[in-house]
């Protein structure tokens, strides 16, 4: 992709190595961050995120560079998938802790933040990856489709089924406020 | 009032900031009317907050580092195999060179396919009285009645496969040794040309 006024490359491996090395400190915690949203106790999202950055860097002739950003965190995205997709990776047993997760964080963390953990990782995984690059990374539904490589309506059918999913598996732990749904008019 | 699915979609898409101009007006204008549609909002937006806290939650700061050495070992290891690669090219592209070019030069000076001259052959059979230059021979193994029935004598050329270019025929054996004599001087002198690297100008032949 030759570069123009409406396109950016890095002309060399040493240019590309310093535009990604400035790409990766500016949202490395955004991107690890994503990745361990995604694939929760299933992978290490360093690891993630590390072979993400460098699949873009060995193909990065195919991509304009003006928005490193945004290719960094697709990147994550899909490399966080793609690790989840069958065959099945080696589960770590819930009984084990994060392999993330520090003394501190432990302590701070409360029930009912464990819960909601829980039950995101228990989400379908595109629903799950949809419910971290909205809420998370704020993007909207077009780029988030762009993300996953999916449809708008898609997208929303996603987050709408995430969303009642998370609701009905903590109904227990968060207090309603007073809502009647259509369901439970009709079963009165 | 009851809040359906569609409105809880149509209130997430809301809180997404999804919403176009038009619907968002519609949608607030609802609330004045639908204190139900507001407590299904209030609720999402708790949910929502409790993700959001979620997702802060998993924030990690490590990993930088790592992933940055990465890319710089990959850089480097890019820079290495170009420069490899250069250099290959520039020795490949000098051997097929001199490959090419010792090749032109064989060609050039080597045995040629078809004939050029005299200069080129051998002698398919001696005989004593020929010239002393092998690629000329009189041909005395003709059978007696041949010579009889023709009369004369035949000088033969051939090539260094022993293949008969050119044969000449001569009523007189003198004439015949005198032909061999004067095209294996020729021939002598053109093979001393060649080696001495010398050019003629004239020529006596």
């Amino acid at each position: 992709m030759p570069n123009n006024e409406r396109t950016f490359q890095p002309s060399s491996p040493e240019e590309a190595a310093e535009l990604f090395e400035k790409a990766v400190r500016q949202h490395s915690r955004r991107l690890h961050t994503i990745a361990r949203a995604i694939v929760g106790h299933r992978a290490s999202p360093e690891d993630v995120v590390q072979q993400a950055v460098l699949n873009l860097f060995q193909h990065r002739h195919r991509y304009d560079w003006r928005e490193p950003g945004g290719l960094l965190k697709r990147a994550v995205v899909n490399e966080a998938l793609r690790l989840l997709r069958p065959p099945k990776m080696a589960m770590v047993s819930d009984e084990q802790p994060d392999q993330s997760s520090t003394p501190v964080e432990g302590m701070i963390e409360n029930e009912t933040t464990r819960h909601v953990r829980d039950a995101i990782a228990k989400l379908p995984d595109h629903f799950r990856a949809a419910l971290v690059l909205c809420e998370y990374e704020n993007l909207s539904y077009v780029e988030i489709a762009e993300a996953l490589n999916a449809s708008v309506p898609q997208v929303k059918t996603w987050l709408h089924r995430a969303r009642r999913q998370l609701a009905r598996m903590l109904e227990p732990y968060v207090a309603p406020k007073d809502v009647q749904r259509a369901e439970q008019d009709s079963s009165s | 009032m009851s809040v359906s699915e569609t409105d809880l979609e149509l209130l997430e898409t809301y809180l997404d900031d999804q919403l176009s101009a038009e619907e968002g007006d519609a949608l607030r204008r609802r609330f004045a009317s639908e204190p139900a549609l507001v407590g299904a909002m209030d609720q999402l937006r708790q949910e929502r907050e409790l993700r959001r806290g979620v997702f802060a939650s998993m924030e990690i700061d490590g990993g930088t580092d790592q992933v940055v050495r990465a890319v710089r070992a990959a850089a480097t290891k890019e820079i290495v195999r170009g420069t490899r690669m250069r250099i290959w090219r520039q020795v490949s592209a000098a051997a097929a060179c001199l490959l090419v070019g010792t090749f032109a030069g064989w060609l050039a000076r080597g045995p040629a396919s078809a004939p050029t001259g005299p200069s080129d052959t051998r002698v398919v059979a001696n005989d004593p009285h020929a010239s002393p230059n092998p690629n000329i021979s009189l041909i005395d193994d003709e059978p007696n009645e041949r010579r009889s029935a023709r009369g004369g004598y035949n000088v033969s050329i051939t090539d260094d496969f022993g293949r008969v270019l050119a044969v000449q025929h001569f009523d007189t054996l003198n004439e015949a040794r005198q032909f061999s004599n004067d095209l294996g001087q020729w021939q002598n002198k053109q093979r001393q040309l060649r080696n001495s690297n010398i050019k003629l100008i004239g020529d006596e032949f």
